[in-house]
């Protein structure tokens, strides 16, 4: 990976103090007090600081593109060229496409990212044109061609 | 919606991936289910979770737990070249049911993965398939190689269908999660197969 002035991913970075714990620690480092009131929903947000749709504009569901948790994505030459341009989630994740297609559910994982936000960034970039998406058909279900070579595939693991 | 798959372009090497849901109560193995089949090791997702929870997560072994978050594992096992199966574990309790609509889109089919001594954990994830018609099985986790109910006794407390299988499993080990796997897609095939057709004009 390209070393940018602007390196989301790690090591000494110029992000906002109040995202710093979302994207540097695992969320089982930064345990929240469990005698939350239970009439304080927002102090029961996932366990960071910054709430996890404050970076989807507050929606949840689908972005521009509605994609799976399973949906692999990689970098269309668009968003190859405009990466460094890109800001914040949207940059980090195109940095982690970098390195080959990506499923939503990894990114998340790796980028410790709630599902729902993955979901909606991501969407978003395959609205813009930055990222390719890769999914099964959606009659997936009735290909029974396919569905015998995964039972193949299955056996032969 | 998606874009058109150019086998020519270099990012081309994105195989097509296909998902399964492993659902079941806490502790009931769903993790380790899904890591006896998966080329790496699960990685764990967060989902936004509200505060319905608290004070209803105080089972035994996992009293530990206590992020608001719901934690769903997965894995994934290349097929071939150009396919890749992902498997979700999820959690079975019906208050996780604001994310099992997303998660179940575009899903093949689940395995409800059920410990005898808690079958009831296993209730929302039997409901919430059989109204969906996901294609489905039962899959009862041997603990210690113990299975404490006959699977007639099981079925019987489940009150499905005599077409849902019910198989014991141990998901600790390759093979049997494999033979479970192929299990679920039997009946995914079967139901494609029937569906097939019926939509042939008699």
């Amino acid at each position: 990976m390209a070393k940018d002035e602007l390196d989301y991913g790690e090591g000494p970075s110029i992000i906002r103090p109040f995202l710093r714990r979302t994207f540097d620690a695992p969320l089982e480092a930064a345990p929240l007090a469990v005698d939350v009131p239970a009439a304080a929903p927002l102090a029961a947000a996932p366990g960071a600081d910054v709430r996890a749709y404050l970076m989807t504009g507050g929606r949840t569901g689908a972005g521009a593109v509605k994609l799976e948790f399973e949906s692999m994505l990689s970098l269309t030459e668009r968003g190859r060229g405009t990466r460094s341009s890109l800001t914040f989630e949207r940059r980090r994740i195109a940095d982690a496409c970098l390195e080959g297609a990506q499923s939503v559910a990894e990114l998340a994982a790796k980028m410790h990212l709630a599902l729902g936000v993955a979901q909606v960034v991501a969407g978003d970039m395959v609205g813009d044109g930055l990222l390719n998406v890769h999914q099964a058909s959606a009659n997936l279900a009735d290909d029974i061609a396919m569905i015998k070579r995964l039972i193949q595939g299955v056996r032969a693991l | 919606m998606s874009e058109p798959f150019d086998p020519t372009a270099p990012e081309a090497v994105a195989p097509i991936p296909v998902k399964i849901v492993v659902a079941g109560g806490f502790g009931v193995g769903k993790t380790t289910f899904v890591g006896a089949l998966s080329d790496i090791t699960p990685l764990t997702t967060e989902a936004a979770m509200t505060t319905v929870a608290n004070g209803i997560d105080d089972r035994g072994a996992v009293t530990t737990k206590t992020t608001t978050t719901v934690a769903m594992d997965f894995g994934r096992a290349a097929i071939d070249k150009s396919l890749v199966l992902y498997m979700f574990g999820t959690p079975g309790q019906d208050r996780f049911g604001f994310m099992w609509d997303d998660l179940i889109s575009g899903a093949l089919g689940a395995v409800v993965l059920a410990d005898t001594r808690r079958i009831d954990d296993s209730f929302p994830a039997l409901d919430y398939f059989e109204s969906r018609h996901i294609p489905f099985i039962v899959a009862l986790n041997r603990f210690d190689g113990k299975i404490f109910h006959s699977l007639d006794e099981v079925r019987s407390a489940l009150a499905i269908d005599d077409s849902i299988p019910v198989v014991t499993t141990d998901a600790r080990v390759r093979n049997e999660v494999k033979g479970t796997v192929l299990a679920l897609l039997d009946v995914v095939l079967a139901r494609a197969i029937a569906r097939s057709e019926s939509s042939v004009p008699a």
